[in-house]
């Protein structure tokens, strides 16, 4: 990681260095890690980071999921109990998935009371807020979806109970639990649009949000608390 | 805190190779955690995908049927030398669908002494099903006209090798059959 041009030995080394001469890494990468941290940050930084943390273990456990899971009602049940009882270390896989849900919400909330804590949101971070708070409502959304996957008894009625809470919104209530369901029953096209939300379009929403949630932290800095 | 003296290199011990900083230390420790997350994630990711691979198909015990009640009419099975055309149906279990019961075309030779040959009633060149001819005593292919003799060899047209053979046993008058076995191995 060295910034002089040392003469070093061996085909890691070697392979390394060439890659380096080509697309000059070495630099700016040891740029983003030496950068130095305020002498005010404390262990209560690091709600944000474990919140990614719990990020990367959902995407990795997901992605061994989607090897396994049917989003269909014909299936999706079977699947899930499949997954538990006879896959090897399918249970692990699902029940870290689970856990990891559970500890990202707790997190991400622990995170945003730091940071309202420290004062952190205010001038010139508050466009970091708004991106933190869209984020937190994508975790939101991540849970309410995926908890409709094992499509059982309880992931069936709590979602037709939250769907009923959107209903009950004036004016774009019944609209927005059209849209939700994807028809007027909750059935095979509720199921088929949550597992898309779950797994493609969140996805992808809260990984833009977190380049630029990390982006803004690195050009504006850690906030000095109050 | 005296960050100056955090700061200071630490003399590294009587080695060869840079003197081991604070920052030197952090970067080693945090590469290793790194790799340590990083290999947890394949320990418990990679096994579910992968284990398929390492998984024989353990299809166990079939019952074909019994030995010794031969009816009036039917050709007896524990004659020596007669090829009877017969079935086994096994439960058959793909991952979390409901298990489905499957029926296999054998035919079943006795060759004396209590010992059963169950050949599988498709041809070994593109999966045909096989017609005994009894009077010929072999096994003919219609599709593209193989002849297989009363053991399983090829005497004529396409066949790449012998008839299949399932895993044969005889228990309290049963004949069961397990595995199969690809012709010639």
């Amino acid at each position: 990681m060295s910034p002089a041009a040392k003469p070093r030995s061996g085909p890691l080394a070697r392979g390394l260095d060439a890659l380096d001469e080509r697309l000059e890494l070495c630099g700016p990468l040891t740029k983003a890690l030496k950068k130095p941290l305020p002498e005010t940050v404390t262990w209560y930084h690091c709600f944000g980071g474990m919140t990614f943390f719990t990020f990367v273990v959902l995407v990795v456990t997901g992605v061994v999921l989607a090897f396994f899971y049917v989003p269909s009602p014909d299936h999706a049940r079977a699947s899930v109990a499949w997954i538990e009882s006879s896959l090897p270390f399918g249970s692990l896989v699902r029940n870290l998935h689970r856990w990891s849900a559970y500890a990202m919400v707790v997190l991400v909330c622990c995170h945003m009371i730091r940071v309202f804590v420290h004062g952190a949101y205010r001038k010139p971070r508050e466009l970091n807020w708004v991106v933190g708070v869209l984020m937190l409502i994508a975790v939101l959304a991540f849970g309410f979806t995926g908890y409709l996957l094992p499509w059982d008894q309880k992931a069936y009625w709590a979602t037709n109970v939250g769907i009923n809470m959107a209903d009950s919104v004036p004016l774009v209530g019944p609209f927005v639990a059209d849209l939700l369901r994807g028809g007027p029953e909750l059935g095979a096209l509720t199921l088929l649009r949550f597992y898309a939300a779950h797994v493609f379009v969140l996805p992808a929403a809260l990984a833009l949000g977190l380049v630029l949630h990390f982006a803004m932290v690195r050009r504006q800095g850690i906030a000095t608390p109050l | 805190m005296d960050r100056q003296r955090d700061e200071a290199e630490i003399p590294a011990p009587a080695q060869d190779g840079p003197p081991v900083t604070r920052s030197r230390f952090l970067v080693w420790t945090a590469g290793v955690a790194a790799g340590a997350v990083a290999a947890a994630f394949g320990v418990v990711g990679l096994p579910p995908i992968v284990a398929p691979m390492f998984r024989d198909s353990d299809t166990g015990w079939t019952p074909v049927g019994r030995i010794d009640s031969a009816q009036p009419g039917q050709p007896d099975i524990s004659a020596a030398g007669t090829v009877v055309a017969t079935s086994f149906t096994r439960t058959v279990t793909d991952a979390y669908l409901p298990p489905e019961k499957q029926k296999t075309p054998v035919f079943v030779v006795c060759d004396g002494g209590g010992e059963y040959t169950v050949f599988d009633a498709r041809c070994t060149h593109l999966g045909c099903p096989l017609a005994w001819s009894s009077t010929d005593r072999e096994f003919l292919c219609a599709c593209h006209g193989a002849v297989f003799d009363d053991r399983g060899a090829v005497t004529a047209g396409p066949p790449p090798r012998p008839l299949d053979r399932y895993e044969a046993k005889v228990e309290g008058g049963v004949l069961y059959v397990g595995a199969l076995r690809e012709g010639g191995s």
